[in-house]
């Protein structure tokens, strides 16, 4: 069987596979340079990734980040973007972008809004000024602002919500992935992935996955999570979509970044990541360790001298004691920008550890000794010890 | 600490180096100076990777002790100085006894105490608590304790209180420092206070510079913040006070003057020779979301010119100094924010991309205005 002919600008190749899971560790060429995949991708919403330039953000090794296509729609705009030739040109970036759809956050963010066949349609409650936003628009504004991943527009129901509506959702995000196809006009310099619905049924999602693998894009996204559903369903659904997904195109599991998340889903087969919660934490003055969480506003950490990590090579733990950033946590702006560039690291380190181990194939181990120092008491939330037998690891 | 004169100005203008900065070794600095303003010990929107783009200019630090007392206890338990705390102890560290953004509020002071303003609101500092912050602080250079409220304008007895509590607080403060082992390598500064009555003024410089002090800082002079509220110092007298002080004191010491002083009041302040400024200015501007974009040398133009050229009736100037980068022109413009400046900011950033951040209340723009 002949390959079939790639027009897209992505190739993955994949480096290793897990013996014993269903990870893999890969290698994603983009136009603006090679992701290492299992990848995390932080979240610059507005063009910026809270406080940090991108020279820092390059740095902690960071090769893809995320943009958010209702955000810069508004604000610059997309004409701004046309005169100035993309984001990465705008905030100087010049490693990889990712820009999701829009329509999420048109849905979650904007009180009034309307989905039809045609797009989603809303009224924005501070100008009253009516907008629609269809696929091909979507299409559009993000060929403006020339990130090499684009998402799909697709019709986004909530995950705790099940009925006839998750059915209608998942169909027309079909028929719209097909016109977001007909609307891009970048091919050669951005890739279009598809996004896969279904809610938490797995016939529907079957069937999602039949039809949408069908089409030739470059990639495809695992949608519809991530969004305060229950665990046991969300661990299902992903191992599904990855059992039926390509093998040889990326597979992006969209909003999950807890650490716990990225090593079990790994496991699960999935490459890309994406989430605001290390980035928040850090704003609310949470750090992120190998142990779990530390919450530099605790009295605990009034006195504590030593690093947030004492293995971590951040700029932040090379330089700062715990004692120190207690005195300044949500209280001056360096201390986000501080705590932003820890967790950053943290993440950066944790997928570069991720991918190692299954290079080494030695996932299972890395896997229990991580679990370990996250629940040093074992006791491990059914979800993961389920989720991890279903590929073979058995938690100790 | 030694002071060097290089040369004096026909005006009153001063060129000097000061070197044997204690624990600094060979390193020196030339002055007229500005030292980096910090809040909390951080500069404002700054982490310390940033700091260093500033080059040389970043090697003098401000340290106003109100917000940085509440870590009084830490900094003794820690032992190792502020600088090390901060992660700033390669850079010249000196700490005053007030924060020149603000103005504190009159009438809190008392004989034996000095209120601060930090974050849990008003603490009491005498001298004991204030010298024990010294030692657990380690700075290079510290501004001894002083008691800038001089009253309500004209007012002769607050006035003489401030000049004789701050003498009284001078040499207890320096009586500890002669016996403080730790401090052996800091410079303590003496502070001029007195108000606006001149005799008071006068006693104040000639009384502290009998004292073995490393320098001055002219208090009380009404150039804390906020930023509209500093008048030009040649106005209202203010330029004869300060040429009655400084007439009493040696030339061959620095004399600091703080607050967020506009250019014009920096060149004034210069003439009558002054040494050392802090930097409060650019972080009060930097707040409200503009640009300092004054024309520093003939290199870099003036990006009042530039816009002056383009819509004349468009009032984006607020003065002659800065241009705030909320306004609309500046939406798809893609020039760095002052034509030809090689800052970091300039260098890799456009105007475009400042607004949009202000716009969105992005905190990276303030770190690249801040810059």
């Amino acid at each position: 069987m002949s390959a079939p002919v790639n027009h897209s600008a992505l190739t993955l190749k994949v480096l290793a596979e897990c013996s014993v899971t269903k990870a893999r560790a890969c290698q994603l060429s983009l136009p603006h340079s090679v992701v290492d995949t299992p990848v995390f991708m932080p979240v610059g919403t507005q063009g910026s990734l809270k406080g940090i330039t991108p020279e820092q953000l390059e740095n902690s090794g960071c090769q893809i980040m995320l943009g958010n296509t209702y955000h810069l729609g508004s604000n610059p705009g997309a004409e701004l973007f046309d005169k100035v030739g993309g984001l990465h040109k705008f905030m100087g970036w010049k490693r990889n972008l990712l820009t999701d759809s829009g329509g999420f956050q048109m849905v979650s963010l904007v009180a009034l809004s309307e989905v039809t066949e045609e797009g989603v349609r809303f009224s924005n409650p501070y100008d009253a000024k009516d907008m629609l936003l269809t696929p091909e628009k979507s299409i559009e504004i993000q060929n403006s602002i020339g990130a090499d991943i684009i998402m799909q527009l697709d019709d986004v129901v909530s995950s705790t919500i099940s009925g006839p509506r998750v059915e209608e959702a998942m169909g027309r995000s079909i028929r719209w992935l097909d016109r977001c196809i007909e609307a891009h006009k970048k091919t050669k310099t951005q890739n279009l992935f598809a996004i896969i619905q279904g809610g938490l049924d797995s016939r529907l999602r079957t069937i999602c996955l039949n039809e949408m693998s069908k089409r030739n894009v470059p990639g495809f996204a695992i949608g519809g999570l991530s969004g305060g559903e229950d665990k046991n369903d969300f661990w299902k659904m992903v191992t599904l979509s990855t059992d039926f997904l390509p093998k040889h195109k990326p597979r992006y599991l969209m909003g999950v970044g807890f650490p716990v998340d990225l090593v079990v889903c790994s496991a699960l087969g999935c490459d890309m990541f994406d989430c605001v919660y290390p980035t928040r934490t850090a704003r609310f003055g949470t750090a992120l360790i190998p142990t779990g969480k530390l919450d530099l506003k605790k009295k605990g950490c009034a006195e504590d001298f030593r690093p947030i990590d004492e293995n971590c090579s951040c700029s932040t733990c090379r330089q700062f004691t715990r004692a120190y950033l207690h005195t300044i946590v949500t209280k001056e702006t360096v201390a986000s920008i501080l705590l932003t560039i820890h967790n950053i690291q943290y993440q950066m380190d944790l997928m570069r550890s991720i991918k190692e181990a299954i290079i080494q194939d030695k996932y299972p181990e890395f896997v229990n000794d991580f679990m370990q120092k996250q629940f040093p008491t074992r006791n491990y939330p059914e979800w993961t010890v389920d989720a991890l037998a279903s590929v073979n690891i058995k938690l100790s | 600490m030694k002071f060097s004169l290089r040369s004096v100005s026909q005006r009153g203008g001063r060129l000097a180096t000061i070197s044997e900065l204690g624990r600094h070794g060979d390193k020196t600095v030339t002055t007229p100076m500005c030292l980096v303003f910090t809040q909390a010990g951080t500069i404002p929107h700054l982490t310390n990777d940033m700091v260093q783009k500033l080059g040389k200019h970043a090697y003098p630090v401000h340290l106003p002790l109100p917000l940085l007392l509440e870590s009084h206890e830490i900094l003794q338990k820690y032992s190792n100085g502020i600088g090390d705390f901060l992660a700033l102890k390669h850079h010249l560290l000196y700490l005053s006894v007030q924060d020149s953004t603000i103005r504190p509020p009159e009438g809190f002071n008392e004989k034996s105490f000095v209120s601060l303003w930090g974050r849990s609101g008003r603490l009491n500092v005498d001298v004991d608590k204030f010298m024990s912050v010294q030692e657990a602080f380690k700075p290079d250079w510290y501004q001894a304790l002083c008691d800038s409220d001089a009253g309500k304008v004209g007012s002769r007895k607050r006035a003489h209180k401030s000049v004789e509590r701050t003498l009284a607080y001078l040499d207890r403060c320096l009586e500890k420092h002669k016996e403080s082992e730790v401090l052996r390598h800091s410079c303590i500064f003496g502070s001029i206070e007195g108000g606006s009555v001149a005799e008071e003024r006068e006693l104040s410089a000639k009384e502290t510079a009998k004292r073995p002090v490393a320098g001055f800082v002219l208090e009380g002079l009404d150039t804390n913040g906020p930023l509209d509220s500093v008048l030009p110092l040649c106005e209202n007298g203010k330029k004869e006070i300060i040429q009655s002080i400084l007439n009493e004191l040696p030339d061959e010491k620095p004399r600091i003057l703080h607050g967020p002083l506009d250019p014009a009041n920096i060149l004034a302040a210069v003439e009558l020779g002054i040494d050392i400024f802090d930097s409060t200015y650019a972080f009060l501007v930097t707040e409200r979301n503009a640009a300092l974009t004054f024309c520093v040398s003939p290199d870099t133009e003036s990006m009042a010119s530039n816009v002056g050229k383009l819509q004349d009736s468009c009032n984006l100037q607020r003065n002659l100094y800065e241009t705030s980068l909320t306004d609309k022109i500046f939406k798809d413009d893609f020039r760095p924010l002052v034509v030809g400046c090689q800052c970091y900011t300039c260098t890799n950033h456009t105007r475009a991309y400042v607004h949009h951040l202000v716009n969105v209340g992005e905190l990276l723009g303030k770190t690249l205005l801040m810059l």
